[in-house]
């Protein structure tokens, strides 16, 4: 089963989220922060992480920066709702630093799922 | 005004008298001319007020010259600080949109994906399978809108861009749409397939702006908006036709003018068909207005036609 570590701040999207991956069929971890996230990468050493970019305490283009460092091929899937600049600033940030998909919230599950399933298939 | 400069004009002539009274300045004028034998009294004190008159007038004159250039100058910074105060208005009207647009999409995410898994979840005979879709299908709606405002309100308009016509038209239709408040029939018919070099909030400023121009002439009894386009090989048009009042021939010749608006003050800066030209001129294109009073109005955007295999 493909792990996922699921990263965010907000409570409802990440119930919602998990939820969704889990009737996917996807083994599913939840963090808070970036700072949980990066704690629970090297404990439970999932096979993808999906990140929001704007969260507090170390946010996602901490986390897949650091990522990058450790794993250059790790794969990472951003996920933005946009506020401060815009959404597609910091997508486009999560891009050149190697995310393999960017999603827009709100998206469909449906094309998070496939994007998790392409990049964990090699 | 001028009485006011009328009576300071008085009150220094007394006080001045005054000062030439104190001073025994008759006098002075006295031992002066015992001194200088060949000025003669009369000459003196004729060439004295001659002096006092010219002086006066001068100072008449000038202040009138002065007060004139003083409230026109008033006028238009009063003027300029409202425009800044409007564009500031406008600046942090777009911060809060775009914070609202995230925060909604952070409430639309999970509406959208659970009532997705609910509804799939169900079975299509079942009395909810129907309201299940609903949900979906206005938090959908409602994450297009969103989008929209977020687009809208973005800082950064990028350069060397080229934007889908007709595609554009019909994302930014809802947006169009919560901007009407006369108008309750917006057509949009686009069947041109080129793009014109034209980045999107620049695109949607210029609609927004055309549309709640022609929004605010029309009737809330009949009032009609239709934008189509035409497309040939060098120009791709847009085209802004309303059912509304239209514009007398000497309005028509203003309408072009910064800060000219036939609107009440606070409902408009007249600053809109201004910003309209100057972002269609950007984009290398041009913008032509035809009205008849009664009828209604026609506004035809010209742009560059990009081609497509470009």
């Amino acid at each position: 089963m493909i792990n996922v570590l699921l990263a965010e701040d907000d409570e409802a999207v990440r119930f919602s989220l998990r939820i969704a991956l889990e009737r996917a069929g996807f083994d599913v971890s939840t963090a808070k922060d970036g700072r949980d996230a990066l704690r629970q990468i090297k404990e439970r050493k999932p096979d993808i992480v999906v990140t929001d970019i704007l969260m507090p305490n170390q946010d996602g283009i901490e986390v897949l920066t650091s990522m990058r460092l450790e794993d250059p091929d790790f794969p990472v899937i951003a996920v933005s709702g946009g506020g401060r600049v815009s959404s597609e600033d910091y997508l486009n940030t999560a891009s050149v630093l190697g995310a393999v998909a960017v999603f827009k919230k709100p998206f469909n599950e449906g094309d998070l799922i496939s994007a998790i399933k392409t990049a964990t298939a090699s | 005004m001028p009485l006011f400069i009328g009576l300071l004009y008085a009150v220094t002539l007394v006080v001045l008298t005054g000062i030439l009274i104190t001073l025994d300045a008759f006098d002075w004028f006295y031992e002066a001319s015992r001194k200088h034998e060949e000025w003669e009294l009369d000459e003196i004190i004729l060439g004295v007020f001659a002096a006092l008159m010219v002086s006066s007038v001068g100072f008449g004159i000038n202040s009138f010259f002065m007060l004139r250039r003083v409230r026109r100058e008033t006028a238009l910074r009063s003027e300029y600080q409202r425009e800044v105060a409007q564009s500031r208005h406008l600046k942090s009207l777009g911060l809060l949109a775009s914070g609202l647009a995230h925060s909604a999409n952070n409430y639309l995410q999970p509406i959208g994906t659970l009532g997705r898994l609910a509804r799939d979840d169900t079975d299509k005979k079942s009395p909810n399978y129907e309201l299940l879709d609903r949900i979906v299908q206005s938090a959908e709606s409602a994450s297009d809108l969103f989008r929209e405002v977020l687009a809208y309100s973005s800082p950064h308009p990028d350069t060397n861009s080229r934007l889908q016509l007709t595609e554009t038209l019909v994302r930014i239709e809802p947006l169009l749409r919560v901007s009407l408040s006369n108008v309750e029939t917006l057509v949009i018919q686009s069947e041109a397939a080129g793009a014109i070099p034209i980045d999107p909030t620049s695109f949607t400023d210029i609609m927004l702006a055309l549309v709640t121009n022609s929004d605010a002439a029309c009737n809330p009894d009949h009032g009609e908006i239709h934008i189509s386009t035409i497309e040939d090989a060098d120009t791709l048009s847009v085209i802004v036709d309303d059912n509304g009042s239209g514009m007398r021939a000497d309005v028509l010749e203003q309408a072009f003018n910064p800060f000219f608006t036939t609107k009440k003050i606070n409902e408009g800066t007249g600053l809109g068909l201004s910003i309209v030209t100057s972002l269609v001129e950007k984009a290398g294109g041009a913008i032509e207005l035809k009205s008849e009073l009664n009828k209604g109005t026609r506004v035809v955007l010209r742009f560059p036609h990009i081609d497509n295999t470009r």
